[in-house]
C-alpha cells in the first residue's frame, strides 16, 4: 500500500459497517425496554432497601431463569441463543432495577467460559438458567474474593497465575468463609476458600489475561453503564423538581453542566462497551481487540458509575444522605462493583500497556 | 477492503508522491501539495464522494462515503486548505443558492480557486451569535451594509464571505431578522485587518469592517430573514468530519508515547484515558451515523464536540507532560498544544456545549 503511515490509528479497519451492532435492531431495543419493564416491576430500589433488613430474596431467581436471562447471548452449544451484544443490553436494561440476585455474576460466569476458547474435552460446557454463577479470578492466594458469590452455585475461575491462563469451574458447595454485605447488600461479596472447591477445566489453551476476561469486563461495564444512566435520569428528574431561590434548580448551571457531563460519562461508557461487545461477537474481524475495548469499556463505566451517582447524591442535597431517598442504593451498587476486574486505573494503564503492545 | 475503499486507494496511490506515508508530517504543510490535492480530488470525485459527479462526488452511499472520509482521516491526507470553503460554504450553496450563484460560485470553492470566510461573529456577538448588530438596508436593488465582524478566519486570502446581517430589527425573535448575504470581499468599503494570533497554528483571522458596503440583492443566499437556518443547515453538513478528524487527532497526539518503554504508571493512566477518549469518539460517531440510517435522531450526537476537544486538549497536555523539558525542544508539541486551546472555543464553546446538553438532551430548564 502506499502512503499509510504507521499511525497509532493505522492498524484499524476503516469500513465503518463492521460496527453497525452498535445501534440496537427495532428487535433488541424492544427487548431491553421489555427487560427494564419486566425486572423495574419487579424489583426496584425497595426490594433494594429491604435487603439490609433480610436476606436477599433468592426464591425469586425462579423467575429470572423462567425469562432465562442468564442464558442470553450464549452459543447454542451452551444452551443459549444471540450473541454476547444482547446480554450487554439485557445486563444495562436491568441496571435501574437494581436486581438484588446474581444475574450479572452469573452472566460474566458464563460469558468468559463461552469466549474461553474450545473446552479441553472438546464439548462444550452445557449451562441452564436455574444455576447462579459468579466469576473469581485466581491470581494470589487461596482466599477468593467474589462479587455476589453469596448465591452462588457454581463459580468459574480464570486462574491467571501461569503462563496459560486456566479457566475452569467448581460448585460452591460450602467453600463460603464470609459474605460483606455493607457496601451493597443486594449484591454482597463473598469470600470462598478455594481449597475447598473440586474445579473441572475448561480451557486452557491462551495466554492472554486481559483476552479471557475481556466478556466479564464487557458485562460489568453494561452493568455500571446502565447504574450511571439511571442515576442521571433520576437526577435531571429531581433538577425539574426543586426549587431554590424561586427557580427550578436545574435552570443553575452549576446543576446543569455538571449533569451534562455525567451524560458525557455514560454515552462514552456506553460506545465502549458496545465497541466491547461487537468485537466480542464478531471474534477475529473486528479492528481493535476486543481485550482492549473490554478494558476501555471496563474504565470508562466505572467512571461513569461513580460519578453519575455521586452528582445524583449532590444533587438532591440533604435528603440524598437518607435512607429513605433512593441516591445511596444507586451509589453503593456502583461503589461495589466498581473494583472488581480492576478499577478505572488499573484498566486504563492495562489498556495502554496493549495498545503499546500492539504498536510495536 | 470494499471496492470502493480499493478505487480511493489507487486514487491516493497516483495523486500523493510515493514517500508520503514516510514523509506525512513535512507533505502535510506542503501549500503546493494541498491545492493540487484538492484540485486532484475534485476532478476525480473523491472531494465529497456523496455529491454528485461534477460537483467533487461521484453519488456514494452516506455509508461509503463516510468510510472514504474515514481512511482519508487516518492516511493523514493533505489538508483542505480553505476548510470551511468545502465544509461549510459548499452545502450552504448547493442547499440554499439559486442556480445563478450555483454556476458562478460552486465549482471554484470546491476546487479552492476562491476561497470563502464565514463572516458571524461580532465584537458584540460571540456565544450570542443571534444578537449580532451589523445592519443591512434595502435600497433598490443592494442591501448597504454596516457594521463589523471578527475572529473571521482567512478573511485576507478570500474573495468571499457568508455575511449574517440583521435584515428585520423588529423582529419577534432576534434569530427571526438575520439574512445570509454573499459578500465580494473586494467591495469598496470592505476593509480587511489581520489579527495577530497566539500562535502559528492558530488559523489566520482577522476584523473586517464594513462602511456602506454595496451587496446587490441577488446575493441574497436563502430566504431573507431566513438565515439562522442557512447557517445551521449549513454547519450540519460537516457534521462527521468533524469527529473522524478528532479522533485521528487524538490518537496521533498520544503517538510517540506508545513508543516510549518508560512512561510510569501515572502516565500510563493518562494515557489509557485519552484512548479512551478517543475510541469514544470515533464509536459514539459511529452510534449517530447507523443511528440516523435507521431513521432516529440520535441524542448523543451532541457530546461529540464536546468530547472531542476536551480530549483533544487533554492529549496535547499529555504530549507536552510526557515529555517534560524535552518536549519545550520541540517547537511543534507547543503549537500543537496552543492550537487545541482553540477546539473547546470555535464552534460552540464548551460552556455552551453543556448548555445544549443539558436543555435540548436532559431537557432541563433554559438560565436566561
Ligand atoms: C481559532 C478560531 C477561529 C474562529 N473562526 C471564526 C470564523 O471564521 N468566523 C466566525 O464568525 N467566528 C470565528 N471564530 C469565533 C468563534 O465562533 C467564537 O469565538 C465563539 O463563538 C465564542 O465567542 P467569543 O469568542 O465572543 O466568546 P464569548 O461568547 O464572549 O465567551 C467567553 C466565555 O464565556 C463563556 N460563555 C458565554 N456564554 C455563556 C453561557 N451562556 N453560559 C456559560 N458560559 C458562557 C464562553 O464559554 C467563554 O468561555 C473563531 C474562533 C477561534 C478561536
Amino acid at each position: 500500500m502506499s502512503a499509510v503511515s504507521t499511525t497509532t490509528a493505522s492498524r484499524v479497519h476503516t469500513d465503518p459497517s463492521r460496527w453497525r451492532d452498535l445501534v440496537d435492531s427495532d428487535e433488541r431495543a424492544e427487548f431491553a425496554a421489555s427487560v427494564r419493564a419486566h425486572l423495574g416491576a419487579r424489583f426496584g430500589p425497595d426490594a433494594a432497601r429491604a435487603c439490609f433488613d433480610a436476606a436477599q430474596p433468592a426464591e425469586a431467581w425462579r423467575e429470572i431463569a423462567a425469562a432465562d436471562y442468564p442464558v442470553i447471548g450464549l452459543p447454542e452449544a451452551m444452551g443459549g441463543a444471540g450473541s454476547i451484544v444482547d446480554a450487554v443490553a439485557m445486563v444495562e436494561a436491568a441496571g435501574p432495577a437494581l436486581v438484588p440476585l446474581p444475574l450479572v455474576s452469573t452472566v460474566t460466569a458464563w460469558q468468559t467460559v463461552a469466549h474461553a476458547g474450545r473446552p479441553s474435552e472438546g464439548r462444550a460446557y452445557e449451562v441452564s438458567s436455574e444455576r447462579r454463577a459468579a466469576l473469581a479470578v485466581v491470581d494470589g492466594t487461596d482466599e477468593l474474593v467474589v462479587l455476589d458469590g453469596a448465591l452462588a452455585d457454581e463459580v468459574v475461575l480464570v486462574d491467571v497465575r501461569g503462563a496459560a491462563v486456566r479457566v475452569s469451574v467448581a460448585d460452591v458447595s460450602d467453600a463460603v468463609t464470609a459474605v460483606h454485605r455493607h457496601v451493597d447488600p443486594g449484591r454482597p461479596t463473598a469470600v470462598l476458600d478455594r481449597t475447598r472447591l473440586s474445579e473441572t477445566v475448561l480451557a486452557d489453551g491462551r495466554t492472554d489475561v486481559d483476552a479471557v476476561l475481556a466478556p466479564a469486563r464487557t458485562v460489568l461495564a453494561a452493568d455500571l453503564t446502565g447504574v450511571g444512566a439511571t442515576a442521571l435520569d433520576r437526577a435531571v428528574r429531581h433538577a425539574l423538581e426543586r426549587e431554590q431561590f424561586g427557580k427550578r434548580i436545574g435552570a443553575f448551571q452549576g446543576i446543569k453542566h455538571r449533569l451534562a457531563d455525567v451524560y458525557v460519562a455514560v454515552e462514552r461508557a456506553r460506545s465502549l462497551t458496545r465497541a466491547a461487545a461487537v468485537a466480542l461477537a464478531s471474534d477475529g474481524t473486528s479492528d481493535l481487540s476486543a481485550a482492549e475495548l473490554a478494558l476501555l469499556a471496563k474504565a470508562a463505566a466505572t467512571d461513569a458509575a461513580v460519578d453519575s451517582t455521586r452528582a445524583y447524591v449532590q444533587v438532591l442535597g440533604a435528603m440524598g444522605m437518607t435512607f429513605e431517598a433512593d441516591a445511596h442504593l444507586y451509589f453503593r451498587r456502583a461503589q461495589q462493583t466498581a473494583p472488581f476486574l480492576g478499577s478505572a486505573a488499573d484498566c486504563y494503564r492495562a489498556a495502554a500497556l496493549v495498545r503499546r503492545e500492539d504498536h510495536r | 477492503m470494499s471496492d470502493v475503499l480499493a478505487a480511493y486507494d489507487r486514487f491516493l496511490g497516483e495523486a500523493l508522491p510515493e514517500d508520503y506515508a514516510a514523509r506525512v508530517d513535512h507533505y502535510r504543510h506542503d501549500d503546493h501539495l494541498r491545492t493540487e490535492f484538492q484540485v486532484a480530488s475534485f476532478e476525480a470525485g473523491w472531494l465529497v464522494p456523496d455529491w454528485e459527479p461534477g460537483l467533487g462526488g461521484q453519488g456514494l452511499s452516506s455509508g461509503d462515503a463516510l468510510a472514504v472520509r474515514v481512511e482519508g482521516a487516518r492516511r493523514r491526507v493533505p489538508k483542505i486548505h480553505n476548510v470551511q470553503g468545502v465544509g461549510v460554504v459548499a452545502p450552504g450553496l448547493r442547499r440554499f443558492g439559486t442556480p445563478a450563484q450555483q454556476d458562478r460560485l460552486l465549482r471554484p470553492v470546491l476546487r479552492g480557486d476562491e476561497w470563502w470566510a464565514l463572516g458571524m461573529s461580532e465584537p458584540g456577538s460571540g456565544s450570542d451569535l443571534a444578537s449580532l448588530r451589523t445592519q443591512a438596508r434595502r435600497e433598490g436593488d443592494v442591501f448597504v451594509v454596516n457594521g463589523s465582524k471578527i475572529w473571521t478566519t482567512q478573511a485576507r486570502e478570500s474573495r468571499w464571505a457568508t455575511l449574517y446581517v440583521r435584515t428585520d430589527p423588529d423582529a419577534a425573535r432576534p434569530h427571526a431578522g438575520i439574512s445570509c448575504l454573499i459578500l465580494d470581499l473586494r467591495s469598496p468599503g470592505v476593509d480587511v485587518r489581520p489579527i495577530p494570533r497566539a500562535a502559528q497554528s492558530v488559523d489566520a483571522f482577522c476584523e473586517v469592517f464594513l462602511d456602506d458596503v454595496r451587496i446587490p440583492a441577488d446575493n441574497l443566499l436563502g430566504p431573507l430573514n431566513g438565515g439562522w437556518r442557512v447557517a445551521s443547515e449549513s454547519l450540519e453538513h460537516e457534521r462527521d468530519m468533524i469527529w473522524v478528524n478528532n479522533w485521528v487527532e487524538i490518537a496521533q497526539a498520544v503517538e510517540p508515547a506508545l513508543r516510549r518503554p518508560d512512561l510510569g504508571d501515572d502516565a500510563l493512566t493518562e494515557l489509557g484515558r485519552i484512548l479512551a477518549d478517543a475510541e469514544a469518539v470515533r464509536f459514539t460517531g459511529l452510534r449517530t451515523v447507523f443511528g440516523r440510517l435507521s431513521g432516529r435522531d440520535p441524542d448523543e450526537f451532541f457530546i461529540l464536540k464536546l468530547l472531542g476537544s476536551e480530549a483533544a486538549q487533554r492529549a496535547t497536555r499529555f504530549a507536552m507532560e510526557s515529555t517534560g523539558v524535552d518536549g519545550l525542544l520541540d517547537a511543534q508539541l507547543m503549537e500543537d498544544r496552543v492550537e487545541s486551546l482553540g477546539a473547546t472555543i470555535y464552534g460552540g464553546t464548551s460552556e455552551v456545549q453543556r448548555n445544549i446538553i443539558g436543555e435540548r438532551v436532559l431537557g432541563l430548564p433554559r438560565d436566561r
